[in-house]
């Protein structure tokens, strides 16, 4: 008995002295916020899982930087000419945050795990075309293809499903089911996550890179004023997420010189869906266009921060600087279009959700102006659930979307066209020409030879654009800051849930 | 007054089926389909065919009334199902949340009770003195102030300025005096005028006015004007735990405190049935059990209402 107390308090001191060892003299710590706690961190499963978590545990096999397609995983890769066969060689020098080796292998038992799930994942395209995911040995890794699929390495580099975890930390070779620890290549570890109250990282030892921060800190607070105060109180260093600060607090703290302001690149497109099928008529929808004051918008609702829009897709993106008409506000040319159709007062319901203050006033000012040329235009207010729902089941005249941003543009999210889940496949439905769209649309996504990609997307933004059913308004960004006296300098990831807290510079 | 208090546990019985029933048809009721709702979360495009997958995986693919038979058995074991949005049991959750909540409530009822008496008594005896008049303006002033908005303010006041009681802090006794000074602000107001109405009401009771004749020791004489007083204001604390409670949503997510409420609420925002349910059934609960104690509480201090209690039983 006296022996056992003499080892536990032995223990006890030993821990201590190893702990005060461990212990850097000055505590690098950030501390964010989150709106809630990041789950269970399953790479290859959803919600309750949180994407930016995700993307800081876990590693792809490619990842997606300034555009392009850089080695995540696999060092590099190459694609067979027929655009079914991708090899990717894996860097021979990776480890798992547990010290475990990151191998091909690794990576095969990834993709079994994530195709033993394939139909929760078939929203991918590439789920269904994968014939066959294995290891050729140590260093190399070999996908095959059902048939040529353009979007491949957007999909690989997404925040989920296709990302690597320690085969060890599966359950029984399976992640469907859950996972024994969220074990990854990343540059974080999760230290703790306390429900409700904060999720804790430290950086993973084993990271080819060296965070200046000794740990990361994400506070739960779900209410966006509150986060506002609690950076303002000191409790925050850094706030960063699309939804986390408001475009007002963000205006506002601009001009404080304690604070740093950020921005990402853009992201997806902030746009208006006319529903083909409701207003059949496309002079009505012209003359709908027409009516609706972008600079005005741009200008005095979303408050000039991001980037003006004139097309579906930013024309920087692969495949997308093509020429386009462009739409203008005239309300004189609105009449006189509006005078060819048999708009007969109907009402037309715009639909926005509720608590959203940018959707209501922008919806209010496009009603107000399309008043002056005789276009009644009925504001209708939902709930967020009920408006994706509305969305997805047509009940709309006009309706706010967002295409998915970075790397989902524009690969995947024309592929999203085709199926009956959005805003997108119900305003196209009432064209007549929608079949030409899908043919278009089916054509580029199997597509193995880059002018033909080319070609069929400047026929299909051509064709999407004079069907007067989509306006776009600003490619969103996201937002962030950060409090000058303990945050030198922050960059946002390329994608809207990667937030690059290891390349953070501390004073 | 056994009896008394067995017959009222047993009517407890068929409200809460009965609220069990209308909570769970009611939720069926809503045009937005959960497994629709689940996708949305989790950022899935809510294809045909996951929305099937979903449907199965949350049981909702079953009639109406098998669902119902089974969440009820299983809630007569206190299993209230696995959240569709957490992924964790919905007990294990509640009582994780609970405590802070009930932790909320009770520390704002102890700061209404005590301050409410005390500011109620001080001015039905200072009446229309100075004192009288500044705490109307006061009980005015916790009446009409929304608490989130004072929360706000607080929290600017005590956090920024001063730079004192941060309240997006670790969990600690001293996290809780900003939210309890918010969350029972109405309550105070409204107490403080009751005890004061009540006490200046019976002190201007003949029984009274006969005390003060024949030359009784005055502070005898307002401790029993107190203590007959304090029977409506029983009532009326029983009524303000449930509104404390209801309350604490507000305060919970401005202050960010892992709550009951604000676990509710985000359960709300995602259709979370299981969750939506569980609580639904837990506040039936307890505002039933606080309305049986009030009702004890009575029956223990007004010697008519006992009587009258004991009359009906016979």
């Amino acid at each position: 008995m006296k022996h056992l107390a003499l080892r536990n308090i032995t223990k006890g001191i030993f821990i201590i002295i190893v702990s005060i060892n461990l212990t850097p003299l000055y505590s690098k710590e950030i501390v964010g916020a989150w709106d809630t706690n990041i789950g269970h961190l399953n790479p290859h499963l959803y919600s309750p899982n949180q994407m930016y978590a995700q993307i800081m545990v876990y590693e792809p096999l490619v990842k997606y930087e300034d555009g392009k397609f850089v080695g995540g995983i696999a060092r590099e890769w190459r694609i067979s000419n027929d655009g079914k066969t991708y090899t990717f060689k894996i860097d021979n020098n990776l480890h798992f945050s547990n010290g475990n080796r990151l191998d091909s292998y690794a990576v095969e038992a990834n993709f079994k795990a994530i195709l033993e799930n394939a139909t929760r994942h078939s929203w991918l395209g590439l789920t269904d075309k994968i014939q066959s995911a294995k290891a050729i040995d140590e260093n190399t890794f070999e996908l095959k293809l059902s048939s040529p699929y353009i979007a491949t390495l957007n999909e690989l580099s997404l925040p989920r499903p296709f990302r690597i975890i320690d085969p060890s930390s599966m359950i029984d070779g399976s992640t469907k089911d859950g996972i024994k620890s969220p074990v990854g290549s990343g540059p974080w570890v999760l230290k703790e996550s306390i429900l409700g109250i904060k999720d804790v990282f430290v950086p993973n030892p084993y990271y080819h890179k060296k965070s200046e921060i000794s740990q990361l800190t994400m506070k739960i607070i779900p209410d966006p004023n509150s986060r506002i105060l609690a950076l303002k109180s000191g409790g925050i260093d850094i706030l960063v997420g699309k939804d986390m600060i408001s475009r007002e607090s963000f205006k506002i703290l601009q001009k404080d010189t304690r604070y740093t302001l950020t921005q990402s690149i853009p992201q997806g497109t902030f746009n208006l869906v006319i529903n083909s099928k409701t207003i059949s008529d496309p002079n009505i929808r012209k003359a709908i266009i027409l009516t609706i004051n972008k600079d005005e918008i741009w200008d005095k609702i979303l408050l000039q921060i991001d980037k003006k829009a004139e097309n579906l897709f930013q024309r920087n993106l692969e495949f997308c600087d093509v020429e386009l008409s462009k739409q203008e506000f005239n309300l004189q040319k609105s009449k006189e279009v509006l005078k060819n159709t048999n708009y007969k007062n109907k009402a037309i319901r715009l639909v926005y959700i509720a608590n959203n203050p940018i959707q209501k006033s922008i919806a209010q000012s496009i009603q107000n102006e399309a008043l002056k040329v005789g276009i009644n235009i009925q504001l209708d207010s939902s709930e967020p659930i009920a408006f994706y729902q509305r969305q997805k089941n047509g009940d709309f005249d006009l309706i706010f979307n967002e295409t998915w941003g970075n790397p989902f543009d524009p690969h995947s999210f024309i592929s999203s066209m085709l199926i009956p889940s959005h805003a997108d496949y119900a305003a196209q439905d009432g064209l007549e020409n929608k079949d030409i769209i899908r043919g278009l649309i089916k054509s580029i996504l199997n597509a193995d030879n880059k002018d033909k990609i080319q070609k069929g997307y400047k026929s299909l933004l051509t064709l999407l654009n004079n069907s007067n059913i989509y306006i776009p308004l600003s490619y969103g960004v996201v937002l962030g800051v950060f409090n000058n006296k303990k945050i030198k300098s922050y960059k946002s990831g390329d994608m809207e849930y990667e937030f690059r807290f290891e390349d953070i510079k501390i004073r | 007054m056994f009896l008394f208090i067995i017959r009222r546990i047993l009517t407890l019985i068929p409200i809460l089926l009965a609220v069990s029933f209308i909570v769970f048809g009611i939720l069926r009721l809503s045009p937005i389909d959960p497994a629709f709702a689940y996708l949305t979360q989790s950022q899935i495009p809510p294809t045909q065919e996951a929305l099937e997958l979903t449907r199965i995986e949350l049981g909702l693919d079953k009639p109406f009334f098998v669902q119902y038979g089974i969440w009820l058995k299983n809630i007569l074991s206190f299993d209230f199902g696995i959240s569709y949005v957490t992924k964790r049991p919905v007990l294990d959750d509640i009582l994780y949340y609970l405590p802070t909540t009930l932790n909320l409530a009770f520390l704002s009822m102890f700061v209404v009770i005590i301050f409410g008496i005390a500011l109620g008594v001080l001015g039905a005896i200072k009446k229309d003195s100075i004192i009288d008049k500044s705490l109307g303006v006061f009980s005015f002033f916790c009446v009409s102030m929304p608490s989130f908005w004072f929360g706000f303010c607080l929290i600017y006041v005590f956090t920024i300025y001063f730079g004192i009681l941060s309240p997006y802090e670790e969990l600690s006794l001293y996290s809780y005096i900003l939210p309890v000074t918010t969350l029972s602000l109405m309550s105070l107001g409204i107490n403080t005028r009751l005890v004061r109405v009540s006490f200046l009401e019976h002190k201007s009771q003949r029984s009274t006015l006969y005390a003060l004749a024949r030359n009784l020791n005055k502070s005898t004489i307002n401790k029993k004007v107190l203590y007959t007083s304090l029977l409506p204001i029983v009532t009326s604390l029983g009524m303000h735990f449930g509104e404390l409670l209801g309350g604490a949503v507000v305060v919970e997510i401005l202050f960010g405190l892992p709550g009951f409420g604000r676990y509710a609420v985000s359960a709300i925002y995602s259709h979370d049935y299981p969750v939506i349910q569980a609580f639904m059934i837990i506040m039936v609960l307890i505002f039933v059990i606080l309305n049986l104690m009030v009702d004890i509480l009575l029956a223990y201090l007004n010697p008519q209402i006992r009587y009258q209690k004991a009359k009906n039983e016979a």
